[in-house]
């Protein structure tokens, strides 16, 4: 039998997806129940694989896995805390504790993937790959959303998706420049949130650090690797030199 | 004496794989039960092998272990330049 193909999602990630779809749906429209089994779908791979139960892992992806579960864990633990300890700042807007388990959740989900991807593939490649997911993932957001007019639909998608299929391309060809814009890119939508959003109410907290986890956040990932990729690159490059010439 | 970070691991994998009847990066890492990925990782330095996987592609080049791993002594300076990196 032919080696399931290294570039597709592995047997366990497809089933742990479709079936925190299914819980999700149920969740939504039969019981709120149904999301702590939409949660465990997606932690039951990796738990099974602690026990080594699930063997489809090689020592290098296992590591590249147990690296990547640290640094999510630390994130949401920190991210927790500064919630817990800022809690002023949404009391007087009450936020439901089903906004902030999903908050977590996707912090969570979004830094365990991304490092996995830097740690595992070549950094170019998992930057690239990164910022073309979330520009899918955007792209999506916004189809999907209740937009009455084409050109609101236009505008949101010039504003968000297309920069990161832009970025994408460009972190091909051009990995330095596209992680210098990625970096700053992802530096400057933080005071955005702050002078543009808060004041005007727009967002709550919770749509705030929403918007940061899945906008600045992986700008930032794809452009720190992208900036790493080409240090390292350079150094190699002029180390080769160096020993041509000795 | 202290003797980690006066060395590193030089991996000689690629020309070992070259060497031997132009062996593929696929090739290598089914005789091996691991990803190409791995493969390619353990190539640039990216990653260290367990002391089995490295035992195991020696194995499959019926080489000693130490011919295709080895450490390397790291110069002062080069010591400092890695540190600032």
């Amino acid at each position: 039998m032919k080696a399931w193909p290294e570039n597709l999602p592995k047997v366990a990630t497809i089933i742990s997806g479709s079936c925190f779809i299914l819980f999700l749906a149920l969740g939504l429209l039969v019981d709120r129940f149904f999301y702590a089994f939409a949660v465990l779908s997606v932690v039951m791979p990796d738990l099974l694989r602690e026990f080594g139960w699930l063997t489809d892992m090689d020592e290098f992806q296992l590591e590249a896995s147990k690296k990547a579960s640290h640094h999510a864990y630390i994130s949401t633990a920190v991210f927790s805390a500064i919630i817990i300890g800022n809690s002023g700042m949404w009391m007087s807007n009450p936020v439901s504790s089903g906004e902030i388990f999903t908050l977590l959740f996707v912090l969570l989900v979004v830094v365990k993937y991304s490092s996995y991807f830097i740690q595992f593939w070549d950094k170019k490649k998992a930057s690239f790959r990164i910022l073309l997911f979330f520009a899918i993932f955007w792209s999506a957001f916004v189809l999907l959303g209740k937009h009455q007019y084409i050109r609101t639909i236009l505008i949101a998608l010039l504003a968000v998706p297309v920069p990161f299929f832009v970025l994408a391309l460009l972190s091909i060809r051009f990995p330095v420049f596209t992680g210098i814009v990625s970096t700053a890119a992802s530096i400057l939508t933080v005071p955005f949130y702050l002078i543009y959003f808060y004041p005007r109410g727009l967002k709550s907290f919770v749509g705030l650090f929403g918007s940061f986890l899945l906008l600045s956040l992986p700008l930032a990932a794809a452009g720190i690797s992208l900036l790493t990729y080409s240090m390292k690159n350079r150094r190699e490059v002029s180390g080769g030199k160096e020993n041509e010439k000795v | 004496m202290r003797m980690k970070g006066k060395y590193r691991l030089k991996v000689n994998l690629r020309k070992f794989r070259l060497e031997h009847g132009e062996l593929t990066q696929e090739k290598l890492a089914e005789l091996a039960g691991v990803t190409r990925q791995t493969i390619i990782s353990i190539e640039r330095g990216r990653y260290k092998p367990s002391i089995e996987l490295a035992l195991l592609i020696a194995k499959i080049f019926n080489s000693p272990v130490e011919d295709i791993f080895s450490l390397e002594e790291i110069e002062e300076g080069e010591r400092k330049n890695e540190g600032m990196a």
